[in-house]
């Protein structure tokens, strides 16, 4: 399918393309759209409907340049985006992963060590994704409200998170390969299934978060950072 | 079936080692089977030339490291399956047996380690290397320990990555616990 315009049936989109239920999600966007197009729903829920269009669009891979910079309305609506991002994976994502995970340790034999480890491994994650998303809302999601707000004569940009550490999505892709190839032993397949899927929607999600806040929001952010 | 491989059989009992020889050679074609008191007794260059390793249960434990980068060419022999090295997956020969029995075993084992070394195509330094780095070494100091340069570690790491498609140190750290090249904690 070619890009997504704002003319095109909302439902028509996410059937085609169901990855994207998640993001309509974020944007507070709930079932029962009917036959409307996206400018309908976003007027509707009083979305920016450029900014609805390039994340949707990043998020099936189809670049979708906006010509200028976000304007500040937009780097505010984003962040909020993100944030319910943050919460959902904190909420729904994390736990489901986990769940999951319990259940299958919990079916195999106790002396199942690949099981353990891949459970170790996720908790190394896990970690990691919590202090990031930590980092997020107390520093970093601040910083750019007292920018838009042209309040920054005080503060300092933070410090970049981008750590010399492997990238998460990196991480979660490797835990998921691993799980398909090295797994020994006797082990609950339907569970495997349900971790692989959970790992994969965690994975897709992290990459998607990133690629937004490389595309759309740091672009927006050094533009207001010259600015003031 | 091991016409021309070079294999190296290492035990203390070097009778032992002598009758594994002559069945080998007999059963298998094996001629160019030699047998070794230790693996000490062969050098760096030597050691990386040999298909397949013969090893003793005892002399397995004892120089575990020497044996885990080669891992993939080992297969251990001794009496009865040893509870110390049963997690290690290792391909086991049971000695307490006929002569019949002991080709069936072999022919197995050989059938066994073929499919394994396909299944992921590392090579004895590429296991090597990826055993480091889940020990948590950096490139220059596994470069160091293996008297190798910094580029040549770093065009091993690449091919490690491209053949078993992970790419992060976790990753590694964990590919290299679940397949018994370092101990799991």
């Amino acid at each position: 399918m070619s890009l997504i315009l704002s003319d095109m049936k909302l439902s028509e989109v996410i059937l085609h393309h169901y990855v994207l239920m998640p993001v309509i999600r974020r944007f507070d966007i709930k079932l029962g759209f009917g036959e409307k197009t996206i400018r309908q729903v976003c007027e509707e829920h009083q979305l920016d409907t450029e900014l609805f269009l390039a994340v949707l669009n990043l998020y099936i891979n189809h670049s979708y340049a906006i010509e200028r910079p976000l304007t500040a309305t937009q780097v505010s609506a984003t962040v909020d985006y993100l944030k319910k991002t943050n919460a959902l994976m904190l909420q729904s994502q994390l736990p489901n992963v986990e769940r999951h995970l319990q259940a299958l340790m919990g079916n195999s034999f106790a002396h199942n060590k690949t099981i353990g480890l891949i459970h170790n491994f996720f908790a190394e994650i896990k970690k990691e994704l919590l202090s990031a998303i930590e980092h997020d809302n107390a520093v970093r999601f601040p910083y750019i409200n007292q920018l838009i707000c042209k309040e920054n004569t005080l503060i300092d940009s933070p410090a970049e998170t981008q750590l010399a550490q492997d990238p998460m999505d990196e991480k979660i892709f490797d835990l998921r390969s691993i799980l398909m190839k090295y797994l020994t032993g006797e082990a609950d397949q339907n569970l495997c299934y349900a971790v692989f899927f959970a790992l994969y929607t965690l994975e897709n999600d992290i990459r998607q978060y990133n690629k937004v806040c490389d595309e759309l929001l740091n672009p927006a952010v050094a533009h207001l950072e010259k600015s003031c | 079936m091991l016409k021309n491989k070079n294999i190296a059989i290492i035990t203390a009992q070097h009778l032992e080692g002598r009758g594994l020889r002559s069945l080998l050679c007999e059963q298998f074609e094996a001629d160019a089977a030699c047998v070794f008191a230790t693996p000490y007794d062969l050098s760096e260059n030597e050691s990386n030339n040999y298909d397949l390793f013969f090893v003793s249960s005892d002399l397995f434990i004892l120089h575990y490291d020497y044996f885990l980068p080669r891992k993939n060419k080992v297969i251990v022999f001794g009496n009865t399956l040893s509870s110390d090295y049963q997690h290690a997956i290792q391909p086991f020969l049971n000695i307490h047996a006929t002569e019949e029995e002991l080709a069936e075993q072999i022919n197995a084992l050989l059938k066994a380690a073929i499919h394994h070394e396909n299944s992921d195509g590392l090579t004895a330094r590429e296991t090597e290397v990826i055993t480091l780095v889940a020990k948590g070494l950096l490139n220059k100091e596994i470069a160091d320990s293996l008297g190798i340069s910094l580029h040549t570690v770093i065009s091993h790491r690449k091919n490690i990555a491209s053949k078993l498609g992970i790419k992060t140190v976790s990753g590694f750290t964990m590919y290299a616990a679940m397949n018994g090249l370092i101990a799991i904690n």
